[in-house]
């Protein structure tokens, strides 16, 4: 079987994978850190294309200390609407992944989930 | 050749008097009118019967907003950012337009993220409705508001939705 090569998008379909599984089974032991990692992987798979992105059109370098605010940053450059949705859905990243203290439910991931999709879809367009 | 930052555009201040007045001025207010401070500093602001009459902008702020969390961190914020005030108060009127009928609260967050350092106001309608639901009506306060007035808060603002 020959193996494919990964992509950021294999993110969004694993998000989507996990979130199916948890509209079957919303007691699923480990739906809190499922909800996490949805969240974390549907940002990534956003960042990266923008990354890919900017980096196409070769009209920015990036350097230094906070490296996703200067893909967000400089994504407003070229789409402000594309850079408050990847703004967003960084911050919710951040949420999944340092403030434990912040809950997530089944509702608030299908949202941020849709909105990363849509965002992917506005990347790729214009990509 | 280094990314520089976007010019932002003119914004015209709140005018604000000295930090320490300002603070104090406005946690009386809170303590005042609505006496429910928990030890985390958490305000529930569902009530309104204070008899001090503070700033307008941020009477109007503190009386709209039913949950500041760490308000004494979020009041500091707002002083060094009183540019934002204007917006999070315009903000009251333009959700209470698009999610008529299913927003629950209203609320202030200050967030930050821990790798950057770098702080923000995250003004949050909380509602009952589905994802779906809530998806079409704030497409239509960005479309309608958001994006314009995201240019003006340096990006030390946000708008978002979370559920019941």
């Amino acid at each position: 079987m020959s193996e494919q090569q990964f992509t950021w998008s294999d993110f969004l379909e694993l998000s989507n994978n996990f979130l199916t599984e948890l509209h079957d089974n919303p007691k699923d032991a480990l739906t809190r850190a499922k909800l996490r990692t949805i969240v974390s992987r549907t940002y990534y798979a956003c960042y990266h294309k923008a990354l890919r992105l900017l980096e196409k059109k070769q009209r920015f370098e990036f350097d230094g200390p906070g490296y996703h605010k200067q893909v967000i940053e400089a994504m407003s450059y070229l789409n402000k609407d594309v850079a408050e949705r990847l703004k967003r859905l960084h911050n919710a990243r951040v949420d999944a992944d340092y403030h434990a203290d912040v809950p997530f439910n089944l509702s608030k991931v299908d949202f941020i989930v849709e909105q990363g999709r849509m965002l992917y879809h506005e990347l790729r367009e214009i990509y | 050749m280094s990314f520089t930052n976007v010019t932002s555009t003119a914004i015209e201040d709140t005018h604000v008097e000295d930090k320490q007045s300002f603070y104090t001025r406005i946690w009386d207010f809170i303590k005042n009118s609505f006496g429910t401070i928990d030890h985390t500093g958490n305000v529930d602001l569902s009530s309104t019967t204070g008899e001090t009459t503070p700033d307008r902008y941020v009477e109007s702020l503190f009386l709209n907003f039913a949950l500041v969390s760490n308000a004494n961190e979020i009041v500091s914020f707002l002083y060094e950012n009183s540019f934002l005030l204007p917006i999070v108060q315009e903000a009251v009127g333009e959700v209470g337009k698009y999610f008529e009928g299913v927003e629950e609260d209203l609320r202030l967050r200050l967030f930050e993220d821990p790798e950057t350092g770098d702080k923000e106001i995250i003004l949050i309608v909380v509602v009952n409705t589905s994802p779906d639901d809530a998806l079409k009506r704030f497409e239509a306060l960005r479309q309608n508001w958001w994006l314009e007035e995201f240019d003006k808060t340096q990006w030390k603002m946000s708008v978002d939705v979370d559920f019941v």
